[in-house]
């Protein structure tokens, strides 16, 4: 491992549509305006934009290199464009690589889903590999409800304590226009949803959204001669653990742990503390509590703690957004995570959902948070 | 820009079926020869980036996930990009930015496609739109077809031979290289005489679908000199994307490939292509590509590729040998032929390219084009920085 970027980084201009449910939109639509909403945003054209980089799913959009679709869409048209097949949070991490390293000043990142047109349980039994994995016919919802029964019985936490997330979340989500669930519910009201797959209830799982996000990413000296507050790249990690789920301590978090080491590394953050603002792809609610253990804000085990202690005291924003729980446009999840915790250090959110000197986003993608992407932003 | 070189290359052999690996033992293959060719370890490895084509192929959505910890390499940052036939390039040349940017020292480049696991030409015929051309859609040898005739009656001196010709140099091509799928002879006659495949192509001017994987070990230029005594140096990318609907798209001469091979030309240093390249490995899924590329690479001026394949100076001991590998006419594995391009380029500079060596080669260029002819890149590799 080198250390830090050649180039200075900071992102400059996002937007993302309304996530629900989107008859009326193709996804190309959905591109073409977060693409020129994000533009607007930090007022710059098409015409300034180097690079392209695009982050979708085959199998959601029933096509094959679906990106040769969306070139025009992205206006990408003698541009560079690049598909990163993955969470739309990898495809920033590739973007901000391709900036630091001097050879482009300016990208635009763009992911895009629209799961109603898609079997999305269908899509994440494809992601088991076929000789032994997907014999067993395991999907997102059944991985998962084995990773928090693995997590729950390793430090006798009661399944309870998810409900304080999804409370947390939901109340948050109310405030942001873009969320698609965007009612509060009661702790009882968690707690009394019906079973989805055991220990996972029905309020405790995220809402298949369509939706797109775009974000502006720049080279430091470009990003001063804008008109508009920059949010800081200072850290990135990126982590991809066994694919085979009985080879792993499913317990932890052990992608966005390592992702979330190598991004306070080079950010030069010692204590997770000294960031104020988290922003997390919790696809379930348990994710969340252990995504707190896996950026080191809590030991193992202490995450449902940890919340109640933040819920008390207020001190940190933990997904004010409302997290994935509240609109999960996937591939497109972990690329809102990150406009969302940029608008939180610059102070341009659209839910006045606070202000962050320093924040995190990190990324959730595979059966049972495989792999993990994670980037620390900071205000000027 | 932080220089990054090419310091270990690795490539299964290329076939029509391997019966006796499942798809992450293929991609390990490639993966440990080019680990073991720069003689470093998994632990030395800060990052990997993998490509493919479509996930069609292999059936897996989000592959990576599966190969990714399968070539050892769990718990590092792994990420695939997929740009339809180019997707090997690509990540070349992402992995070329893993390096440059500061962030990774030494990066590990994969491409791979086991095209047996699935059936190509329906995985191509989905790569159109639902909405509007699905319903007539002819995978790539249709598009291929109409690019070739397009080209023959743009240019009154371009012959349907000039496509055999190039099929006869790099089959020959091909038997010398031991990775080759296919390693026989063919004559312009046998070219000609083969079975229709999309007017004016015939089955001899189109490629194999093959099973294969290549990789590449890149580093920064501290580690390089350390560990290979002759690497390649990246001095030269471009890539440049158009259109799928653009009406004024010239498939005969595309923009994208002009524009591609200018900014690499541009980065590094070169005016005069013929000249100052010692060879080139194009992506030529189709005889007539070979011609098409040539041209938009500025190897030759539009309408001279036929000439130029006559005058030879395109075969392994001319002035600009084109493809001394055998190209994609002799093995396609798709995801992995943008990859093996860059990797043949690169073992040419580092002087390991066996018998289809092209004798003292410093420039070598590599290119790759995918999706509807519209996404394309050039990687210009040197042995010297």
């Amino acid at each position: 491992m080198s250390g830090g970027f050649a180039d200075e980084v900071a992102i400059v201009g996002w937007a993302q549509t309304e996530h629900c449910r989107r008859a009326e939109d193709t996804p190309m639509g959905l591109i073409n305006r977060v693409v020129l909403d994000s533009l607007a945003s930090c007022n710059m054209s098409i015409r300034e934009i180097e690079v392209i980089v695009d982050a979708g799913s085959d199998f959601l959009d029933g096509t094959a290199t679906s990106a040769g679709l969306a070139v025009d869409a992205c206006g990408a048209h003698f541009k560079s464009l690049i598909r990163v097949a993955g969470d739309g949070l990898v495809a920033a991490v590739y973007a901000l690589l391709r900036i630091a390293s001097g050879v482009a000043d300016s990208a635009i990142v763009v992911s895009y889903g629209k799961s109603s047109e898609s079997d999305i349980a269908e899509q994440a039994r494809a992601c088991a590999e076929p000789f032994f994995t997907r014999p067993t016919g395991i999907d997102a919802v059944s991985a998962a409800a084995l990773q928090e029964s693995a997590y729950l019985g390793r430090y006798g936490i009661s399944r309870d304590a998810c409900a304080d997330v999804v409370v947390k979340n939901r109340a948050s989500g109310e405030k942001n226009p873009f969320a698609q669930l965007r009612s509060p519910v009661t702790r009882d009201e968690a707690l009394s949803s019906p079973d989805w797959t055991h220990p996972i209830r029905k309020l405790e799982v995220s809402p298949a959204s369509d939706g797109a996000c775009a974000l502006v990413m720049v080279e430091g000296g470009v990003a001063e001669k804008l008109c508009v507050e920059p949010a800081w790249v200072t850290g990135v990690g990126h982590s991809m653990d066994s694919h085979y789920i009985g080879a792993r301590d499913l317990h932890r978090a052990q992608a966005a742990a390592n992702a979330a080491a190598m991004a306070k590394e080079m950010a030069g953050v010692s204590d997770a503390a000294e960031i104020d603002a988290f922003e997390m792809c919790e696809f379930f609610a348990f994710q969340e509590l252990m995504f707190y253990e896996a950026m080191g804000l809590c030991s193992e085990g202490e995450g449902p703690d940890f919340l109640s202690e933040q819920v008390r005291s207020g001190g940190l924003l933990l997904n004010p957004s409302g997290g994935a729980l509240c609109a999960n446009p996937l591939p497109a999840t972990g690329l809102v995570r990150l406009a969302d915790a940029a608008a939180l250090v610059t102070g341009r959110t659209a839910s006045q959902s606070g202000r962050a000197k320093r924040a995190m986003a990190i990324g959730n993608n595979g059966l049972a948070m495989q792999s993990s992407a994670c980037m620390i932003l900071e205000s000027s | 820009m932080r220089p990054v070189a090419v310091v270990g290359t690795g490539q299964t052999i290329h076939v029509q079926r391997r019966t006796d690996v499942s798809l992450p033992e293929m991609v390990r293959e490639a993966t440990d020869a080019a680990m073991l060719d720069a003689g470093v370890t998994p632990a030395d490895i800060d990052a990997v980036v993998m490509g493919s084509g479509p996930e069609i192929f292999e059936g897996v959505n989000f592959p990576d996930h599966w190969l990714g910890p399968a070539i050892r390499m769990a718990g590092k940052p792994v990420i695939r990009v997929e740009t339809g036939g180019t997707a090997g390039s690509t990540t070349g040349i992402a992995a070329f930015h893993h390096v440059s940017s500061g962030v990774f020292d030494v990066v590990l480049a994969v491409g791979y496609e086991k095209l047996s696991d699935g059936d190509v030409l329906a995985g191509m015929s989905r790569c159109y739109n639902p909405r509007w051309d699905r319903d007539f859609a002819s995978g790539a040898v249709g598009l291929a077809g109409l690019q070739a005739r397009q080209y023959l009656d743009r240019h009154s001196q371009a012959r349907e031979e000039h496509g055999a010709m190039v099929v006869v140099k790099n089959r020959h091509n091909g038997t010398l290289n031991r990775h080759a799928h296919l390693r026989s002879e063919v004559t312009v006659e046998d070219v000609m005489s083969s079975s229709p495949a999309a007017e004016p192509l015939k089955l001899l001017d189109c490629c194999p679908s093959s099973d294969g994987a290549a990789a590449m070990v890149l580093s920064s230029e501290r580690r390089a000199r350390k560990l290979c005594a002759h690497p390649a140096w990246f001095v030269g990318l471009g890539s440049c994307s158009e259109s799928t609907y653009a009406p004024h798209m010239d498939i005969a001469y595309p923009e994208s490939c002009v524009r591609a091979a200018q900014q690499a030309y541009q980065m590094a240093w070169i005016y005069d292509p013929p000249a100052e390249l010692d060879l080139a490995e194009v992506f030529e899924a189709f005889s007539f590509q070979e011609l098409v590329w040539c041209e938009a690479l500025g190897l030759c001026r539009p309408g001279e590729a036929g000439r130029l394949i006559e005058s030879g100076a395109t075969e392994l001991g001319g002035t600009i040998p084109v493809n001394p590998s055998g190209g994609a006419l002799c093995a396609n594995p798709i995801g992995a032929c943008g990859l093996i391009r860059q990797v043949e380029a690169a073992m040419q500079v580092m002087g390991k390219a066996g018998e289809h060596q092209v004798p003292g080669a410093s420039r070598a260029l590599a290119h790759a084009w995918g999706g509807a002819l519209q996404f394309n890149s050039v990687t210009i590799f040197s042995s010297e920085l």
